[in-house]
């Protein structure tokens, strides 16, 4: 894996750091957020390019743009394991790009996260995963909106959450399709499994619709354990405690599926195992 | 192997007792036939001895060779040997089926079952079930089909081999090939165990195949009637209605309530069930 940052022409301007992408043969790229020199990163990927970003997020404060040009294709993973941070990332799409983001969330403390993903150019595609743990007094924030600026545009997410202790965990965020972006289609979802009484959870997707012809829909569920599927598995012998863990491990652990670098696989994994 | 016995048991969900003193013993190696129309408590029975926390017992006790049950946790009453094949087996995204039916056998052993082993007991038994290798590395239940879904529980029930099988419409479901395979599986732990079992059935067609040592019909959530399998063959020629005038009974008939729907339970499915 080559890390994003070395061997680049760096040139800081405005607090700002500019770097162009040409691999059309699916290069993987790492990136540190501590490590970027400056406040502002702007990522750009050139025509039909492909490229998988995978990030590692610890204690930061952060602004990412990636700019999507024509037919260009983006995997970016975020794993978050131990520090708070605070980042804002900004996706902009040509036609036909597509950006498939995927974000493990295991952080302790505060965790604000802005995602914003602009679908500019026709056929332009983006698909969302996360999946975040909080315990204790976690606190934590992710706002994900997808603008629809163009017809056949898709864009889907789905946010997993689990709440134990006494966190707070809000999943915000909107979809909005223009007028003349027809045909395009808007998915969300959001899950939170809430353990116990003093979290505090709130999904809100929201879907702001000025074009007809367009399919759109929005869930969203905040809610303790069912029941049902731990009276399932006690009845086969395990513990509560064991049961409840097994949920939570399947509830969190399908984020896995989204990534494709067998090491953060296995980080998540030991995260998941020792966090749970 | 093991007795199990039940006096006057009364249990109630939601304030609305279902369960109005049922009397009923089940000795090693026997299988009964438990049936009756839908709507008076036979499955609520099934639940009640497995412990589902819905299902409230307000009166009377249940034994398993002498050991107080209703003072089990719902995981040491299954690790004390009884088993619940259930009528409408959850579905739990995420949990893989070979991790959770690891996790039920390993919770019945001091040590961990070696990779191999389970491979080969979970291997023979779905080979029994006609249930294809890869159905354990789907999430459990979720996308199943209901006959898929009950051969899945006879498969536990095969790997956990419990002392007391509960099976709840356990045919239901199921095409003609799958209830050859389930009732066979119930044959041989009929004749290669001491297994007792407690089927609910409203077919039977099941009863023929797995031939019940006694039947009990339950109406209005007592136990109105104990006898032998010509009660089976009177029900399947007549229906219920001979029992009103037989044994002057007036059957109730049954409510359709909405339940609770939390995360992971599909609204349209709960509603459907009941």
């Amino acid at each position: 894996m080559i890390n994003l940052l070395s061997n680049k022409e760096e040139q800081i301007k405005n607090n700002t750091l500019e770097i162009s992408l040409d691999s059309q043969d699916n290069k993987n790229y790492s990136l540190d957020f501590k490590s970027i020199p400056c406040n502002n990163l702007i990522v750009n990927l050139l025509n039909n390019s492909s490229v998988t970003i995978l990030n590692i997020v610890h204690h930061s404060c952060k602004n990412i743009t990636f700019n999507l040009r024509d037919n260009s294709h983006l995997t970016f993973n975020i794993a978050s394991f131990e520090k708070e941070c605070q980042n804002h990332v900004v996706v902009n799409m040509d036609d036909d790009s597509e950006f498939n983001g995927a974000y493990a969330d295991f952080s302790n403390g505060y965790n604000e996260f802005k995602f914003d993903c602009y679908l500019n150019g026709k056929g332009a595609r983006a698909t969302w995963h996360l999946a975040t743990l909080l315990k204790n007094d976690d606190k934590k924030s992710f706002e994900i909106s997808f603008y629809h600026k163009n017809k056949e545009t898709y864009a889907k997410m789905e946010n997993y959450g689990v709440c134990e202790d006494s966190s707070n965990l809000s999943f915000l965020g909107s979809s909005k399709i223009i007028k003349g972006a027809h045909n395009s289609a808007t998915h969300q979802s959001a899950k939170i499994m809430v353990f116990d009484k003093n979290c505090v959870a709130k999904a809100s997707p929201t879907l702001c619709i000025d074009e007809n012809d367009v399919q759109a829909s929005h869930a969203a569920v905040v809610g303790r354990i069912n029941e049902d599927h731990i009276f399932y598995l006690t009845s086969r012998g395990i513990e509560e405690k064991e049961a409840k863990k097994l949920i939570t491990l399947g509830y969190l652990m399908p984020i896995l599926s989204h990534f494709n670098n067998q090491k953060t696989i296995d980080d998540i994994k030991k995260n998941i195992e020792r966090r749970v | 192997m093991k007795e199990l016995i039940i006096k006057n048991l009364h249990v109630s969900v939601e304030d609305k007792e279902i369960l109005k003193g049922v009397n009923l013993t089940i000795k090693p190696h026997e299988t009964l036939a438990l049936v009756g129309q839908n709507g008076h408590g036979k499955s609520t029975l099934l639940a009640a001895i497995m412990g589902n926390p819905k299902y409230k017992i307000t009166e009377g006790s249940i034994t398993l060779d002498g050991e107080d049950v209703l003072k089990m946790t719902v995981d040491e009453r299954s690790k004390k040997g009884i088993f619940l094949g259930m009528q409408y087996p959850s579905e739990v995204p995420g949990v893989v089926n070979a991790d959770f039916l690891k996790a039920a056998i390993n919770a019945r052993r001091d040590t961990p079952i070696k990779l191999f082993e389970f491979y080969r007991s979970l291997e023979s038994a779905s080979k029994k079930m006609n249930i294809s290798m890869d159905m354990s590395q789907r999430f459990l239940n979720e996308g199943f089909s209901g006959g898929e879904k009950k051969r899945n529980e006879i498969l536990q029930m095969l790997l956990l081999k419990p002392d007391l099988a509960m099976l709840d419409e356990i045919d239901s479901g199921l095409d003609v090939d799958a209830l050859v395979s389930v009732s066979d599986a119930i044959k041989e732990m009929q004749e290669t165990t001491q297994m007792s079992f407690i089927v609910i059935s409203h077919y039977a067609r099941l009863y023929h195949l797995i031939k019940p040592t006694h039947v009990a019909v339950m109406i209005n959530g007592k136990i109105a009637l104990e006898g032998g399998f010509e009660i089976i063959d009177k029900i399947d020629r007549q229906g219920y209605e001979w029992i009103k005038y037989e044994l002057g009974i007036e059957i109730s008939k049954e409510d359709k309530t909405m339940n609770q729907v939390s995360i992971g339970a599909c609204a349209t499915k709960e509603v459907l069930k009941k």
